[in-house]
């Protein structure tokens, strides 16, 4: 047996949260008396967040992002797959065993206006997670709740105020005092800044970054913002029709991607620069249907490297890079130059 | 000025109001430019600034409440403001297109794609039904629409995002518009399609030589797109200039401030981990706005002149509205 002081090695070893084979299907019926089938939102992912760090989750909508990063919280129920929090297997455990993980893992949304209840005061909304988890009593709750308001740039005059007296970013700012209300460790940001302007943006992106570094927060960021995700996040995935085809840190990611369609993604990010000439890497056709995607790669029908064989036949598994660290794709003919 | 430079579309004074239950409010504040022919003009801003609205005026599609106050809106030689309205209805949608945002509430869930299109040409067009349904299958091909002679007969919700986009371009491009004014057309579509609707709008132009006026708070994509950039804030233009030199040395507080916040979330990474520049307060509300400069209260170089309405300041093709510029003579 070990001892308890190799225990505690692996324990700081260990990410926050690992995520194993995670699948989601969704009934999809088709007809009166057709054979329901099956569309793969989430397709046999595996993934980790350490403590303090984040990761950005990107792809194009319908890609499955907001569904993993909802089955990681169990606000979806994943079909197959293991979620693994601090240690501990919160997959097989009921709602109410769920309830102090909740405490743990939180989200913020990106609709500021459709993610809070109009009919509750803003005092109230950012009590609620501090009631239910009996963090506090009596008048130590409006303590927290002016303590936590405080904290993302909220004055305590807006306690007694509704959520539709407030502007985007303000709302954003509610949603994310909700949040960190129960001081959690973990944090799903679902396209928090992708509804706000841009003046407004630089100030959520700010305040997210100074609370991860007071809170060690670990955020698992969810964008197709590819400018946002490179300016906050550590490490970077990208999601294809359910899959993830690419990962590793966001600067390797970003200036020397391996995977073709990681490639045309950011090739077609817009540059605002006008004399700089962009070469768009353009890509036939649309994303598949989840609900048929293609054999083998789920890329290969709009993918330059299809080689007709492997490609067709047989989904390439995520495997180590050469070069880099930590740095893992999924093609059978990764392609490894700087952008 | 050439024959090639005549202006499409030239707006001056243009000024509509709006009725609210606490009074009349200006959302679009004396807004003039031009869109050259065959040319690519994009109007940027921030949500609230009034970009949508001024479009909605040119197009006289305003909701009731709405009223334009003052201005002229030339197209083509005729002010549009003074038209009537069946006249007006006979030029939208032949020589005046629009594309919106979500073509998923412009088009008619209950009729097929291909008979939407048939109605827009025969509305305009003498040709017959069986005519029309061919011209609706080869511009289906044109905005590159896969096996056009089958999708002509699906509905919306069979397509996607990016293809019912395409198919609203199809329908706007149907009579060969001379300016085509595109509102925030790319916003709720991905990045790798987005490129490829920016393509179609440059293709478009080539081939029928359609003017696009861009509507969009997207710097990147003006950036890619625009030859002319005008900026709005708060009802009004802040700033008229050609694209390139708009990057290089923007004259408006605001203008650069925008530039600023945007190049500093690159892709490129120059900037990780640190922290934003940030353009304090946000963008007065219609009913609240302060006196003189509409900026001034989030302005870093904010002085005593601003407290008075700026003046527009022109030099070498460029325009804005700061008191700045006409203070200090280089």
């Amino acid at each position: 047996m070990t001892g308890a002081s190799a225990d505690n090695a692996s324990m700081k070893r260990r990410p926050l949260l690992q995520v194993e084979r995670l699948s989601k299907l969704f009934a999809v019926s088709s007809g009166l008396w057709g054979k329901p089938s099956f569309a793969r939102a989430v397709d046999d992912v595996t993934l980790h967040v350490r403590h303090a760090e984040t990761l950005a989750l990107v792809g194009e909508s319908g890609c499955g992002k907001t569904t993993l990063g909802r089955c990681i919280l169990r606000l979806i129920e994943p079909t197959f797959g293991r979620i693994v929090f601090e240690g501990k297997d919160l997959s097989p455990l009921s709602q109410r065993q769920l309830r102090p993980f909740r405490k743990q893992m939180q989200i913020i949304f990106q609709d500021p206006y459709a993610s809070l209840n109009p009919r509750m005061r803003i005092g109230d909304i950012v009590a609620e997670g501090i009631r239910i988890h009996r963090l506090a009593s009596g008048s130590e709750v409006m303590d927290r709740v002016v303590a936590v308001l405080d904290s993302v740039g909220l004055s305590r005059d807006v306690i007694m105020r509704y959520p539709h007296e407030f502007s985007a970013g303000q709302r954003q700012r509610v949603g994310m005092a909700r949040a960190l209300a129960v001081e959690p460790s973990f944090m799903v940001c679902d396209e928090p800044v992708s509804a706000l302007d841009v003046s407004v943006r630089a100030h959520i992106l700010n305040l997210l970054q100074d609370l991860q570094e007071k809170r060690k927060i670990a955020y698992l960021f969810i964008s197709h913002d590819l400018g946002v995700v490179r300016h906050l996040s550590h490490r970077t995935a990208v999601m294809y029709l359910g899959k993830i085809v690419e990962v590793g840190p966001t600067d390797d990611v970003f200036s020397g991607p391996w995977h073709p369609y990681s490639r045309a993604l950011l090739s077609a990010v817009p540059v605002a620069d006008p004399e700089r000439k962009q070469l768009r890497m353009v890509l036939e056709g649309e994303v598949p249907s989840p609900i048929s995607p293609p054999s083998g790669c789920p890329f290969h029908p709009r993918c330059p490297k299809n080689d007709g064989v492997d490609c067709v036949q047989r989904m390439p598994p995520l495997r180590e890079m050469p070069e880099g660290v930590h740095h893992r794709v999924a093609c059978w003919h990764p392609e490894g130059r700087t952008m | 000025m050439n024959e090639s430079s005549r202006p499409v579309l030239a707006i001056r004074g243009l000024s509509t109001e709006v009725q609210t239950r606490r009074g009349v409010f200006r959302a679009v504040d004396d807004v003039s430019f031009t869109v050259p022919a065959a040319g690519k003009v994009a109007l940027v801003g921030e949500s609230g600034s009034g970009k949508t609205m001024t479009a909605l005026s040119v197009l006289r599609l305003t909701d009731p409440g709405v009223r334009i106050v003052a201005g002229v809106v030339e197209f083509k030689g005729q002010d549009l403001l003074l038209l009537r309205e069946n006249q007006m209805r006979h030029l939208r949608g032949s020589e005046l297109a629009m594309v919106f945002q979500e073509p998923m509430t412009s088009l008619n869930p209950m009729l097929s794609v291909g008979y939407q299109i048939v109605e827009t040409l025969r509305a305009h067009q003498k040709i017959s039904r069986k005519q029309a349904k061919q011209r609706a299958v080869e511009l289906l091909h044109r905005v590159g629409i896969p096996s056009p002679s089958t999708r002509v007969d699906a509905y919306p919700h069979q397509l996607s995002g990016g293809m019912r986009q395409r198919v609203m371009i199809a329908i706007a491009m149907g009579c060969r518009p001379s300016l085509m004014i595109a509102d925030e057309p790319t916003t709720a579509l991905d990045v790798t399609i987005q490129g490829q609707i920016l393509d179609l709008f440059e293709q478009i132009r080539e081939q029928d030589g359609t003017a696009t006026w861009l509507i969009t708070h997207d710097l990147g994509v003006v950036a890619g797109f625009a030859e002319h950039v005008l900026v709005m804030y708060a009802g009004q233009i802040v700033e008229s200039s050609p694209v390139k030199e708009l990057f290089r040395s923007p004259l408006h507080p605001y203008t650069q401030a925008l530039i600023q916040c945007v190049s500093a979330v690159g892709v490129d990474g120059t900037t990780r981990h640190t922290r934003l520049p940030l353009v304090e307060g946000r963008i007065a509300d219609i009913e609240s706005r302060p006196s003189g400069c509409r900026f001034r209260p989030r302005c870093p170089r904010a002085h005593e002149a601003c407290l008075e309405d700026p003046p527009w300041v022109e030099k070498a093709g460029r325009g804005a509205r700061c008191v700045l510029l006409s203070e200090k003579e280089p």
